[in-house]
């Protein structure tokens, strides 16, 4: 089964990931925490995107949006809006009409007189996609206020779905798109104003426009395009805690996870924050990013975790074991864009890709060695001890050092969701959907072609989703245009998240 | 969390060593007796084996009460079994050994008629 690796991470696990160059220092120093490595290697599936904190806006100002703001809940919007981000400092608001993307002045109030004049709204041709490549090229939040009516250039209607590139570049990077519809009738045909919110990771301009909007009554529809249906957090007895068996004592007697809080314990990297008091003293992170990933160092060995679950099941009231690894909820509230069936797990052993990832990274902690004169016009490296470890005399990395993906073999045969809980949970609170995993039934302990003690990533997956089109037609197609329906329609049909990791859990345990 | 089965093994010499001095203090207790068929001698060694079998039984039990009843892991509990019993028997045999030395050892004394 194909594994997509996950996107869903905030903008700080690029911003703050920061390697240390430094050129003397002891081997000792480069010993890496367990809890190090993990977060690493997590991160490493992660595409690096360099986030700027600017907004941009463009209004269409083309004559027909004259016809939208004579709507109340129109104009009443656009006004929140437009003082919200007008005041924002460095904004760049722009105005779309004859094909053409104009800034515009930016003082403030001769900016909000602009967009609020209906003698503004007085050209023609707003340059849509035009202005859906810029955004998409810029990478910045923006907003895109307009009634999705591109113009062909004979003058025709465009009826084509050409902005499914353009969302579909957008979400590739991990961001997602929300919309904000308001209906309006035109001579008699009834459309949508739409604005949208092109957000990255940060969602830095949703905050905003989410609390211009706040007053306003809810006689507006939104719509969030996203392939991260799911989102994920923890309820555990407290952070050092992990979502392994705990006993009426708190102890876990089933896998023995070492939960004493240090840089070689159980991690939750998804509470924001705890990884960083665990390492304080990281060579790699100057913070340390919010993961939807733990760690879990288990104290026994896989044949005597399954004789403590047969221990434990056999306990009586709260105290009876039912599963592995539990507590972990999803919120599947937002089917928006896709509607999620069923999540499950695939288990890997990643040790041997982890530890050469991990190699890989030891020159750069070191540094690159200095080119010296070698006494006859070329140049030779002058390692310290540390560097000439790493590289070579020409000053290249060695090959054993040089990450190359290891094959990471699946563990079948061993976990299995409790897919009766997802369905149950799903039912009573889809906001609040628990998942569980459990040994699969029948598992002696014995893991068939497994080195015990290797480190096996437990992904969580989405194993069954399908695009949510139902009300894409009602929100999207006005007087028989359905190309903003159609764009979207094909971005969810093409994005599909089968497959995703949501979520992962890193389990370590004594051989 | 993890329990050491080491405690095991300490119980198990603890118990040894102060059922042999107890059966030492008690034979030298017992005082010489005249004539040509003193009881005595006797007395000694049935002492020192009722010590003898009291020992695994105590180490067993103390083992079990201050130890196993508290330990909650199953692989923790079956491993501390066994080595409670391997303690239990070496306990017994470690004070039927040291006995015998002793008793050669003191061979004019009154912790030779543990094994005469």
């Amino acid at each position: 089964m194909k594994i997509v690796r996950p996107i869903v991470l905030s903008k700080t696990v690029f911003a703050i990931f920061c390697v240390l160059l430094l050129s003397s220092c002891c081997n000792s120093e480069l010993q890496l925490s367990t809890v190090e490595k993990v977060a690493l290697y997590y991160i490493k599936d992660v595409t690096e995107i360099k986030e700027k904190d600017v907004i941009e806006a463009y209004f269409d100002f083309s004559d027909g949006m004259n016809w939208a703001y004579q709507n109340d809940t129109t104009k009443n919007i656009l006004k929140d809006i437009v003082n919200k981000v007008s005041n924002e400092s460095g904004a760049k608001i722009y105005s779309m009409a004859d094909d053409q993307i104009t800034l515009l002045p930016e003082k403030t109030t001769t900016l909000f007189n602009t967009i609020m004049s209906p003698a503004s709204y007085s050209k023609q041709y707003a340059p849509i996609e035009k202005t859906l490549a810029r955004i998409v090229e810029q990478g910045n939040n923006a907003l895109m206020v307009t009634d999705f009516e591109e113009y062909t250039t004979d003058g025709k209607i465009q009826t084509a779905a050409f902005a499914s590139k353009y969302f579909e570049e957008w979400l590739n990077r991990g961001y997602d798109i929300k919309f904000y519809i308001t209906d309006y009738t035109e001579n008699t045909q009834s459309k949508h104003l739409y604005y949208i919110l092109f957000n990255t990771k940060n969602h830095s301009l949703q905050e905003k426009v989410k609390e211009a909007i706040k007053g306003q009554p809810k006689n507006y529809k939104e719509y969030l395009l996203s392939t991260n249906p799911c989102k994920l957090s923890t309820k555990y007895l407290g952070a050092a805690y992990g979502g392994c068996y705990h006993d009426s004592s708190n102890q876990d007697i089933v896998s023995g996870t070492d939960e004493s809080g240090t840089n070689e314990s159980y991690c939750n990297f998804n509470i924001e924050g705890y990884a960083a008091t665990l390492l304080q003293n990281s060579r790699f992170f100057k913070t340390i990013p919010q993961l939807n990933a733990e760690y879990y160092p288990m104290g026994v060995a896989w044949p005597d975790i399954v004789k403590n679950a047969e221990g434990a099941s056999e306990l009586q009231g709260n105290e009876r074991y039912t599963d592995l690894l539990r507590n972990l909820f999803v919120d599947l509230t937002n089917q928006d864009s896709y509607i999620v069936n069923q999540l499950d797990i695939i288990a890997t052993d990643v040790q041997q890709d982890m530890d050469a990832y991990i190699n890989s990274l030891m020159p750069q902690i070191v540094g690159v060695p200095e080119m010296v004169d070698d006494g006859s016009g070329g140049k030779v490296a002058a390692p310290t001890s540390d560097q000439e470890l790493y590289y070579d005399d020409k000053g290249n990395v060695l090959p054993q050092y040089i990450y190359k993906a290891k094959p990471t073999s699946q563990i079948m045969d061993v976990f299995e969701m409790n897919q009766t809980l997802f369905t149950n949970t799903k039912k009573t609170d889809p906001s609040n959907v628990e998942i569980g995993i459990d040994l699969k039934s029948g598992f002696s302990g014995n893991i068939g072609g497994y080195t015990p003690g290797d480190m096996i990533r437990l992904d969580v997956v989405i194993a069954k989703c399908e695009p949510n089109i139902s009300e894409l037609s009602s929100l999207f197609s006005w007087g028989g245009n359905s190309n903003l329906a159609d764009a979207i329609k094909n971005t969810l049909q093409n994005m599909k998240p089968q497959n995703r990791v949501v979520y992962s859990y890193f389990i370590k345990t004594t051989i | 969390m993890q329990t050491s089965v080491v405690s095991a093994y300490i119980i198990g010499i603890v118990v040894f060593i102060v059922m042999l001095l107890i059966a030492a203090v008690v034979a030298n207790v017992i005082a010489f007796q005249p004539g040509t068929n003193p009881s005595d001698p006797r007395k000694r060694k049935t002492w020192f084996w009722i010590l003898g079998f009291l020992t695994p039984v105590l180490t067993f039990l103390l083992a079990f009460s201050i130890v196993y009843t508290g330990i909650r892991m199953r692989n923790v509990q079956e491993k501390y079994m066994t080595a409670m019993c391997i303690s239990t028997v070496l306990s017994f045999l470690l004070y039927v050994v040291s006995g015998f030395m002793l008793s050669k050892i003191f061979n004019h004394g009154k912790l030779h008629h543990w094994f005469s």
